[in-house]
């Protein structure tokens, strides 16, 4: 996968980031309770990555990316105003999607792989619950309010992930310490 | 020959205090929490606890008011990295007997059990 | 309680770290490099520097006055050396199939003495009673590490007190970080 022909575009926590460009794999390191959310258009061969580090913002209001236009976005963004959408699973993922729209992808085309949210020490609890699966929650209830399928997802347990999103074969591939590398796929 | 029980989640302060206990002529019974100490206390009988109190299940303090509630007479020293003054004023008023804190020389532990066995 | 509290506090619980390990040891430990921050939440997994570098990390929370928590964060080489220098006669006594469950439970006990006596540099300064838990050691990625923790604990706060201090020693390249993440407590 990390070869001298791809380059390597690091997604951090709260970021995202979309692409047409075959040679570059977007990765989100260390995921712990944190979600790698990648969706991809198979025939665009374009995609994107956000890094979701909550659930959703204090205030919220779920909008979605525009239901019937493909042309921009509709939606509104209810985090403060410094703050990037990718942080919270329930803004990252109509800011995702309207970002591909940009770029030249089709709403209907887009499927999601989903790598994280898990609890890497165990005995760590908050009075909301475990955040992994906060955050899990938030990410497909937003996918599904964008009728958007996910078609993998490598998630939960008690251990971190890296992810590697190879944008031109649409394979990303799961890594961690305890655990054995994995590959989800996206379909054609 | 004295028998002390050793109660400490971590298994290397476990073996290195059985150890130097051992070579010095004591008897040496463990646990690893709390509610172990207090159910090998009441099965082995030992002259001493020594006692940690950061422990899973069942902290030291809370394990030592149980020995002092079964056995009024139970010895119990604290061994413990946890050396704050408010820590210390609670095990004595729980009914500790001394409070060694970690990291401790081999003579300090020594010489507390000793003292404590020959009372 | 404000930032400056929080950087008083730290700074006595490092000093008392650092004067704890070298006790330990027998090697002199110094403090490297010391950094105390006021960030936006999502900073704080990146402040180790490398977050999917593989750590061996002792996890400590603590209630109390002040609350929060404590994470020591060993590579694992240096986990080693430290403790090979702190037992050398106890390493060479041991079966070698048990010998990292033994090194774990070492770097267990080790970062618990640190970890109380961070605290207790605070206690005995402050009059505060604060309350660890027993430490929990995971072998895992830094990053994903700090972001469960800061996570977890700060979900819906915009900026998070952090102290990160680097310890080396003079006569050994092992060398640790203490992360110390506190907070007004509830009792």
């Amino acid at each position: 996968m990390v070869s001298e022909t791809y380059r390597i575009t690091p997604v951090k926590i709260a970021e995202t980031k979309v692409s047409r460009d075959k040679d570059e794999v977007l990765v989100a390191y260390s995921l712990g309770s944190c979600i790698g959310l990648a969706l991809w258009d198979c025939k665009q061969r374009a995609g994107g990555l956000s890094h979701v580090f909550l659930p959703q913002p204090r205030d919220f209001e779920y909008i979605a990316a525009s239901g019937n236009s493909e042309s921009g976005p509709g939606f509104v963004c209810k985090t403060r105003h410094n703050e990037q959408p990718g942080k919270y699973g329930s803004t990252a993922v109509p800011h995702l999607v309207s970002e591909l729209i940009k770029i030249g992808c089709r709403r209907h085309n887009l499927q999601a792989i989903l790598v994280g949210g898990a609890n890497v020490i165990p005995g760590l609890s908050s009075p909301f619950g475990q955040i992994g699966q906060l955050n899990l929650q938030a990410v497909k209830g937003a996918l599904a309010m964008e009728g958007i399928k996910i078609v993998g997802e490598d998630t939960g347990g008690n251990h971190g992930r890296s992810m590697h999103f190879n944008l031109n074969s649409g394979v990303v591939k799961v890594t961690s310490v305890t655990r054995p590398e994995k590959e989800l796929r996206f379909e054609e | 020959m004295a028998k002390i029980l050793v109660v400490d989640d971590a298994m290397f302060m476990r073996n290195k205090t059985s150890k130097l206990l051992q070579e010095n002529g004591y008897e040496v019974v463990e646990a690893s929490n709390g509610e172990e100490a207090v159910a090998r206390y009441m099965r082995e009988n030992p002259d001493l606890v020594l006692m940690d109190i950061t422990m899973p299940v069942l902290d030291g303090i809370e394990s030592l008011k149980q020995l002092r509630a079964y056995d009024p007479e139970a010895k119990v020293v604290m061994v413990t990295a946890l050396g704050q003054k408010s820590m210390v004023l609670e095990a004595i008023k729980a009914g500790a007997r001394d409070f060694i804190v970690k990291p401790f020389q081999p003579d300090q532990l020594l010489e507390a059990v000793r003292k404590q066995c020959e009372a | 309680m404000d930032i400056q509290f929080f950087q008083d506090c730290a700074r006595l619980g490092v000093e008392r770290a650092r004067d704890t390990v070298s006790a330990l040891t027998g090697m002199e430990c110094v403090i490297d490099l010391e950094n105390a921050y006021f960030t936006e939440v999502e900073e704080i997994p990146l402040l180790t520097g490398y977050p999917d570098e593989i750590v061996l990390s002792s996890w400590v929370s603590f209630t109390g006055q002040m609350e929060g928590q404590i994470i020591i964060l060993f590579r694992p080489d240096s986990a080693e050396s430290v403790v090979r220098s702190m037992v050398p006669q106890f390493i060479e006594d041991v079966e070698s199939e048990n010998e990292l469950e033994i090194i774990e439970s070492i770097v267990s006990e080790i970062a618990n003495i640190i970890g109380c006596s961070v605290l207790g540099a605070i206690a005995d300064k402050s009059e505060m009673v604060l309350r660890p838990s027993p430490p929990l050691l995971i072998r895992e990625m830094a990053g994903a590490i700090l972001e469960t923790a800061v996570a977890t604990s700060y979900l819906y706060n915009d900026k998070v007190f952090a102290s990160d201090v680097r310890f080396c020693f003079t006569e050994s390249d092992a060398f640790f970080e203490i992360v110390l993440l506190p907070r007004k407590g509830t009792g």
